[in-house]
């Protein structure tokens, strides 16, 4: 599967990548975006199977870019979890509701998120 | 209450559902006793340091004990506004940053830049404040602000409740404290 990882903090997409990597999930590409705007411009050139990211970033935040993704055409079909510090019910119930297939508080372990990326997955196939 | 017995400390905090609660009554609406945010410390940073840098816990203590090496400290402050508003902070001496920044980004400790290491204890400020908000404040509307380093910030929080963990190869305090609404 190609992810993409959208974190504006160069070291916490080191450490996603590596808990991606001890996961087991079969990852073939793997991005890397420091924004929601970075993010879409990655995503015009690349097909993703699931994309992963956080909420507050400079330029264009996580929210942005879940809306932006999920009004075109193509894009809304890629899953979106949503990986944050903020654990708070409001913040995780209004990204589920935006239509996020995700969201897990950091840090995580490979299995919690192989089971939030998994699930994400399934939600997609479902919804076809 | 015995005239010259302290009351038990509180600190303004965030869940308005909690002035009802008899057990709390004594301090501001929904104020959380000082030792609740001890406890609620000690299981955010046991969690964020085990799951992030493979770290432990040896030991926890509420104030701590007086350190002779006098190394440099690097202090993360997490402002966060809402209801509740206030500051998570983080002091961790440079050496153990560095340790825990190679364990975060499964490295060796010589491929470890300072600014990486920086970045790493800003990330872990950030991941344990938000542990400790939602544990305290799960119902709470609040944002987090961009986490801030201060180079040899020291310990002083001056009026926050703070613990002080021993990890083994270190020592690193977190401290915390609510503002009251104007």
């Amino acid at each position: 599967m190609d992810v993409m990882i959208v974190d504006d903090s160069p070291a916490m997409r080191t450490f996603i990548r590596r808990v991606l990597l001890l996961s087991s999930l079969k990852i073939g590409g793997c991005l890397e975006a420091a924004n929601g705007e970075e993010a879409l411009q990655l995503l015009e050139r690349n097909w993703l199977d699931v994309v992963l990211t956080d909420i507050h970033m400079p330029l264009m935040d996580g929210e942005e870019l879940l809306r932006r993704m999920l009004r075109h055409e193509v894009w809304k079909l890629i899953p979106v979890v949503v990986l944050s510090a903020d654990q708070t019910r409001e913040r995780t119930r209004r990204m589920l509701e935006l239509g996020a297939k995700g969201y897990v508080s950091k840090p995580f372990t490979p299995e919690k998120l192989r089971r939030e990326v998994e699930q994400s997955l399934g939600v997609r196939r479902a919804s076809y | 209450m015995h005239p010259t017995e302290k009351p038990a400390r509180t600190t303004e905090a965030c869940r308005p559902e909690d002035s009802q609660n008899p057990s709390r009554a004594g301090g501001p609406a929904g104020a959380v006793p000082a030792s609740e945010i001890q406890t609620v410390l000690l299981s955010a940073v046991e969690v964020v340091l085990e799951t992030a840098c493979c770290a432990g816990v040896f030991k926890s203590l509420e104030e701590a004990p007086p350190d002779p090496r006098g190394e440099v400290v690097i202090t993360v402050r997490v402002p966060f506004e809402g209801k509740p508003s206030g500051e998570f902070s983080l002091h961790v001496p440079e050496g153990l940053t560095l340790l825990l920044a190679a364990r975060f980004l499964g490295r060796d400790e010589w491929e470890v830049s300072a600014g990486q290491a920086e970045e790493v204890a800003l990330e872990l400020a950030n991941m344990i404040c938000g542990a400790v908000l939602s544990n305290l404040c799960a119902g709470a509307t609040f944002q987090m602000m961009h986490p801030l380093t201060k180079g040899d910030g020291g310990t002083d929080c001056g009026g926050a409740v703070c613990r002080w963990f021993d990890v083994g190869e270190g020592s690193l305090t977190a401290c915390l404290q609510f503002r009251k609404a104007i």
